[in-house]
């Protein structure tokens, strides 16, 4: 296990042993090898808010306090002891697999934490963060967003990449522009960057109620692809740019998804809904977020 | 801002355990609420008030889910004088400009300050609290008849022995059942004690936004100010230390700086809602701990809670015997206690004990929190001074060839050592050449500097020549920004013999 303060710039692949875990990894060496830099194997050790023994005799007794921090001591010592040996097991897996494949710039750390904490507090070595769309502690939940997906696009300052199936090469990759400056970031993410090879196909697609509006994004979106020799083809549509979306991808066949984040406050999205979280509860292609 | 306020996994990640101990807390806050409104002198519906304000508001704004903050014993004793010579409309002043000033100090980040508070102190603060809340309820148990007596002695026996009745021992809080216990049997059995009721005025409806009816001038705020400071300052220290507490238990980490600012909100708010100050409460928040709770909705329910079941059951309320209040509040501060402490002072140093003890006694004396942590903080500090002084030394070579007397200086010159810096030089000697070396000193503050000097000019005077060697390398400790030395070259680099 390495140490964190070793890394410097990587990409992070941030596991937990759920069903993508593998798929996660497997995007994460693409974008190490497309970037050159190391890729970290991330596993956290979360720490519950929970509680699960509960003694409801409300007195104080003498040296209460210290009792009572013997006894959780111990109760967390014997679910840390696992979580660590599964994550540890899980990640020398992942490593070795990853090391068949060809790729030797590969670390795996395991820390404790909620893991945008640990993200936050790693956030300048973050070159882009990869997780699974579903997270451990909800298999069934029927968004089946994990709970920090939107903590972490929130929070945390760095590309993510929300893998939500198996690992393909991605081929054909589209630009959702709305001219936000997340959707700004995202397209230079996936063009002038190199994120993904110049051979993939790139789709920048804008979707507006108005027509005229859809084509001077276009416009603008254009005058921002510095390299002319990229595969690009522009789409101007008219329509919901929701359904507009999903319809393009199903359409060209799109593998993977870029957009810009969270445009609005909290408040306002928890009332309203996000768009952004729309989208990934709906998109069936992993997809690049950038704020 | 909202995104602060509203984390998820703060409030809903542990809803069933969060509202029994949420529960369990409301209860046992009733009991403390109005006997620490005793304790201030005001009727119990003011401290009732409070502890519901403080707890809902702190539940959304406190740095620390989990943490319990109400009216506390800490806070009321400060407030004693203040409402017996001017009464309870300047204590409501007081109670929001505590407030204001726990907000300026969340602003400026004085959470930090806590790492000038040294264990020795957090320690003496919490036994003398406990004290506190013991001689507190002595007024009870004093010329009164031999049933207050058996009713005390009943409660404690329940409180303590009724856990270890099988399941339901650790289903239902046994200050809960000596509470009910000790009033049916003095209800029915018609013993004439004192009750809650005869205390003062219960709160009959739900809390009422209100501003202190008090004139805003100059006077007023030079009245309040005093106490103000010292709640606010009693009041975060109280609720950094809790926070720390709860932060072990539970082995998370809360945000010291938003829980200023968040006792600060809570204040106000109580203040305008007829509540005395308050802030967090180490017993209470191990017992929430303890009965499973969490999260940020421990909190709130325990507070809620607290405001309901005194708003509707406010008659039952007032039946209730004090025998069974001061039962309840003598196991809060035996609790409370640090007993461990006591056991430490066999093995710990004199000094450490010396703080811990002198912070127990200045606290019990004056009944003053502040005062104590003060007292605790000056003491450790100038026995730091001391130990610190020690590691100095001064030795000396002679060089007969060319008549030169060597004096080389060791170790740290400040404020402390600066006497014996000086007295180490012998001024009588008759020689021609003195050096001074300082490669091996650190010198930390003008104190030092002037010693220097003072002596140089000494040796000068009698006729030698005096030569020093690495003044500037010594002086380099001095500088009072610390920016370019906090890398570990640097550090290295002063503190290593240059």
């Amino acid at each position: 296990m390495q140490h964190i303060g070793e890394i410097k710039e990587a990409v992070f692949a941030c596991v937990d042993g759920s069903q993508f875990s593998e798929a996660v990894s497997d995007y994460g060496v693409h974008i190490a090898k497309q970037l050159q830099l190391p890729l970290v194997l991330f596993n956290t050790v979360e720490h519950p808010y929970s509680s699960s023994k509960t003694d409801l005799s409300g007195n104080l007794s003498l040296g209460e306090s210290e009792d009572l921090l013997g006894a959780l001591s111990e109760e967390d010592k014997a679910r840390n002891k696992e979580a660590r040996a599964k994550g540890k097991a899980l990640l020398t897996a992942l490593k070795e697999k990853v090391e068949s494949s060809g790729f030797h710039d590969v670390y795996a750390v395991q820390r404790h934490g909620i893991l945008h904490e640990n993200l936050k507090e790693l956030e300048e070595k973050l070159r882009v963060v990869l997780f699974g769309v579903s997270g451990m502690g909800h298999p069934g939940e029927e968004s089946g967003i994990g709970s920090q997906v939107e903590t972490i696009i929130r929070e945390v300052d760095a590309p993510v990449l929300l893998v939500n199936k198996a690992y393909t090469p991605p081929e054909r990759v589209m630009i959702a522009f709305n001219g936000t400056s997340g959707s700004v970031h995202a397209l230079e993410e996936v063009s002038a960057l190199p994120m993904l090879s110049k051979e993939v196909k790139r789709y920048i697609v804008s979707v507006h109620k108005e027509s005229a509006k859809a084509e001077e994004l276009i416009a603008q979106a254009k005058a921002l692809i510095k390299d002319p020799s990229l595969n690009c083809e522009y789409i101007a549509k008219e329509g919901d740019p929701f359904e507009g979306i999903l319809g393009c991808i199903e359409e060209k066949g799109v593998d993977m998804l870029a957009i810009g984040s969270y445009s609005h406050g909290k408040l306002k999205t928890a009332l309203f809904g996000s768009f952004t979280t729309k989208l990934i509860k709906s998109v069936k292609v992993p997809l690049i977020v950038l704020k | 801002m909202s995104a602060k306020y509203l984390k998820k996994e703060e409030w809903f990640s542990n809803i069933r355990g969060d509202i029994l101990s949420g529960l369990v807390v409301a209860l046992a806050l009733i009991p403390e609420a109005i006997a620490f409104s005793i304790i201030a002198g005001v009727d119990p519906k003011v401290g009732l008030y409070a502890s519901f304000s403080m707890a809902v508001i702190i539940a959304f704004v406190g740095g620390r889910p989990g943490m319990i903050s109400a009216a506390t014993g800490a806070m009321a004793l400060l407030m004693v004088t203040l409402v017996k010579e001017h009464g309870l409309e300047y204590l409501l002043a007081a109670t929001v400009l505590t407030g204001m000033i726990q907000i300026v100090a969340g602003y400026f980040k004085l959470g930090q300050l806590m790492s000038f508070v040294p264990r020795a102190v957090v320690v003496g603060f919490v036994n003398a609290l406990a004290i506190l809340i013991f001689m507190a309820q002595l007024p009870e148990l004093t010329n009164v008849t031999w049933h207050v007596y058996v009713l005390t002695a009943a409660g404690l026996g329940i409180i303590y022995l009724f856990p270890y009745i099988p399941k339901i021992g650790s289903l239902l809080p046994s200050p809960l059942v000596t509470i009910v216990v000790l009033t049916l049997v003095v209800y029915f059995m018609g013993i004439d004690v004192r009750t809650v009721g005869d205390m003062g005025a219960l709160p009959d409806t739900l809390p009422v936004f209100l501003i202190p009816d008090i004139p805003f001038n100059l006077e007023t705020l030079m009245i309040i100010l005093p106490y103000s400071v010292s709640l606010a300052m009693v009041g975060l220290l109280e609720s950094l230390m809790t926070a720390t507490i709860v932060d072990d238990l539970t082995d998370t980490k809360s945000d010291k700086n938003r829980e200023c600012t968040g006792q600060g909100i809570a204040n106000i708010a109580t203040g305008f809602t007829g509540g005395m100050a308050g802030c967090a409460m180490i017993g209470q928040s191990v017992i929430n701990v303890k009965s499973g709770g969490r999260g940020r909705l421990s909190t709130f329910v325990a507070g809620f809670f607290l405001l309901i079941m005194v708003v509707f059951l406010s008659d039952i309320i007032s039946v209730i015997p004090m025998a069974a209040l001061v039962a309840v509040m003598i196991m809060v501060s035996i609790g409370t206690f640090d007993w461990s402490s006591i056991k430490k002072l066999k093995t710990l140093p004199l000094s450490t004990n010396v703080v811990m003890v002198s912070t127990v006694i200045v606290v019990v004396f004056t009944h003053n929190l502040a005062l104590g942590v003060f007292v605790g903080v000056l003491l450790a500090a100038l026995f730091f001074a001391n130990k610190i002084s020690h590691f100095m030394y001064s030795e000396s070579t002679y060089d007969e060839a060319t008549d030169t007397r060597t004096y080389k200086v060791v170790g740290q010159v400040f404020f402390n050592s600066a006497d014996k810096f000086y007295d180490a030089f012998d001024f009588k000697e008759v020689v021609e050449n003195i050096v001074i070396d300082l490669s091996k000193a650190h010198f930390w503050d003008i104190s030092a500097v002037y010693a220097l000097d003072k002596a140089i000019i000494k040796l000068r005077r009698e006729g030698a020549n005096v030569t020093l060697i690495g003044k500037n390398e010594a002086s380099a400790t001095i500088i009072d920004r610390f920016g370019i030395h906090d890398k570990p070259e640097e550090i290295e680099r002063v503190m290593g013999g240059h």
